[in-house]
């Protein structure tokens, strides 16, 4: 993708996305989801939000799964129209759990199947390339970062490095992708998701008790605050922590204030999901142009999450002010 | 030939008034078109409201092929007996042409694209439609003062 998008270029599709807002779900919604007296009404209700619940009874065990995979091809088709490779900069995340899972079941004697599809190579492919080692179906940086994750873990015996380097791989590949389409609400969305990722990291092993040293190799560049300001600020107390992190200094200040604010690390967890939505939200307000589908795929996604989440919990027995506390924040 | 330099010019007012501001306009109803289109691809029951608002950049086309219109009908090009008319003269008309064709154009892309955020909201909200025509019509109102000026410039040309 040579030329630079302007928002002119996505009249169509911001159309059609904003059409499809009005089914997306919403806090009234979500209250009816919970509140349902049965499966029926659940499955009605997600029927009027656009979900394909045709040939389920409600009963199924995987039923959240087989209602947002459903979703999620119908959406990802829709997206697909603004443009082929506009938004595979969302889909690697899913393409390097899956190089995650292929490597690791090298090492393991009972390979897991815990694949995920919506991602921009071909489970199946994907799955070749690791095992013989022909890393055409791949991009260049997915390549270049299995090669990396099996020296170093080969190297060190340590295969936590498997996911550490991958995940390095991964923001540099979601970065390069950003630039590419060269849009700022793109951009600002992947250096938030590292700064999210490196506040989430230095916050952990702070807490695991990990070496600066250690810590120094798990952060990621890409982010509105360098992963060298990330391992000057390791060993600071958290008064100082956000002084020291530059353009991730706010996040950190709200992470810190979330965690004393006695929420635990789930309660942390949230906070991290809806910090994000957030910045998502920015994009509620732009008539026409890419953010409206980077958004709207975006905001599916969290979707999918809140229905799994209010499925398992009503499958679990949990009452709705525990499944309520679990959710995240909706775009809507 | 001097004569002749007159209605020239006077030509060249009345196409520009018609190319530009047609040009505005189709650059306009095109942006506004392509935002219906989506809208109407996820529901189809919104084309009355969606297919008012592309129409208000339309409105710049035809503001300056009247006043194409105009200018042509003066000089006798409709009927075919020109008349003669010096250089200074052709100069008024076409320099009467000229808001209209200037403003008509930058007016007709500028209403398409806030018609497109219009029928964008449409496809959202439809109940607020008419919000999105006042803010598409503001637009209008320098296409209009644009029209009036280029009227009363030419009105009073003597030929």
């Amino acid at each position: 993708m040579s030329k630079k998008n302007k928002p002119l270029d996505f009249l169509m599709i911001s159309g059609r996305i904003k059409s499809r807002e009005v089914r997306l779900v919403d806090d009234q919604t979500v209250d009816k989801l919970i509140e349902a007296p049965d499966w029926a009404e659940v499955l009605k209700i997600l029927a009027e939000r656009g979900y394909d619940v045709s040939g389920l009874t409600g009963e199924e065990k995987n039923l959240a799964a087989q209602l947002c995979e459903r979703d999620r091809a119908e959406t990802a088709a829709v997206a697909k129209s603004a443009g082929a490779g506009m938004f595979d900069c969302f889909l690697y995340s899913n393409d390097y759990h899956n190089l995650k899972v292929a490597l690791k079941n090298e090492l393991l004697s009972e390979p897991r199947e815990i694949y995920m599809t919506g991602g921009s190579v071909p489970v199946e492919e994907l799955r070749e390339a690791v095992r013989t080692r022909e890393y055409k179906a791949l991009t260049d940086l997915m390549a270049r970062g299995v090669a990396e994750a099996l020296e170093t873990s080969n190297r060190t015996g340590n295969s936590q490095f498997i996911d550490i380097v991958l995940d390095r791989y991964c923001f540099r590949d979601m970065t390069a992708a950003a630039e590419k389409v060269g849009n700022a609400f793109l951009s600002g969305y992947v250096r938030t998701l590292i700064d999210v990722a490196n506040v989430k990291a230095l916050l952990r092993l702070r807490k695991m008790g990990k070496s600066p040293e250690f810590a120094a190799l798990v952060f990621f560049e890409g982010g509105n605050a360098s992963p060298e300001r990330f391992t000057a600020a390791y060993t600071a107390t958290d008064d100082e922590l956000p002084n020291l992190l530059g353009g991730a200094a706010d996040l950190m200040q709200k992470a810190l204030a979330e965690l004393s604010g006695g929420g635990g690390m789930s309660g942390f967890e949230l906070f991290c999901d809806n910090y994000l939505m957030d910045y998502i939200k920015n994009a509620k307000f732009v008539p026409y142009g890419a953010e409206v589908p980077m958004a709207y795929l975006l905001a599916k996604e969290t979707e999918y999450k809140v229905v799994s989440m209010i499925i398992a919990g009503r499958q679990t027995g949990l009452d709705a002010q525990s499944i309520k506390e679990r959710l995240r924040a909706l775009y809507v | 030939m001097f004569e002749l330099n007159g209605i020239v010019f006077a030509m060249l007012g009345a196409a520009l008034a018609s190319g530009l501001a047609g040009t505005g306009s189709a650059m306009g109803c095109g942006v506004a078109g392509e935002a219906g289109a989506g809208v109407i691809a996820e529901d189809p029951s919104k084309f009355g409201a969606t297919l008012l608002l592309q129409a208000l950049p339309g409105t710049q086309g035809i503001y300056g092929t009247l006043m194409a219109f105009l200018v042509l009908n003066k000089i006798g090009a409709i009927s075919g007996n020109f008349v003669t008319i010096d250089a200074a003269t052709g100069l008024m008309l076409l320099f009467s042409c000229l808001p209209i064709a200037i403003a008509g154009w930058t007016s007709g892309y500028a209403q398409g694209k806030t018609a497109a955020a219009g029928i964008v909201m449409v496809g959202k909200r439809p109940s607020e439609a008419a919000k999105g025509m006042i803010y598409a019509a503001m637009v209008e109102t320098y296409a209009v003062l644009a029209l009036l000026i280029s009227f009363l410039a030419f009105i009073n040309i003597p030929v």
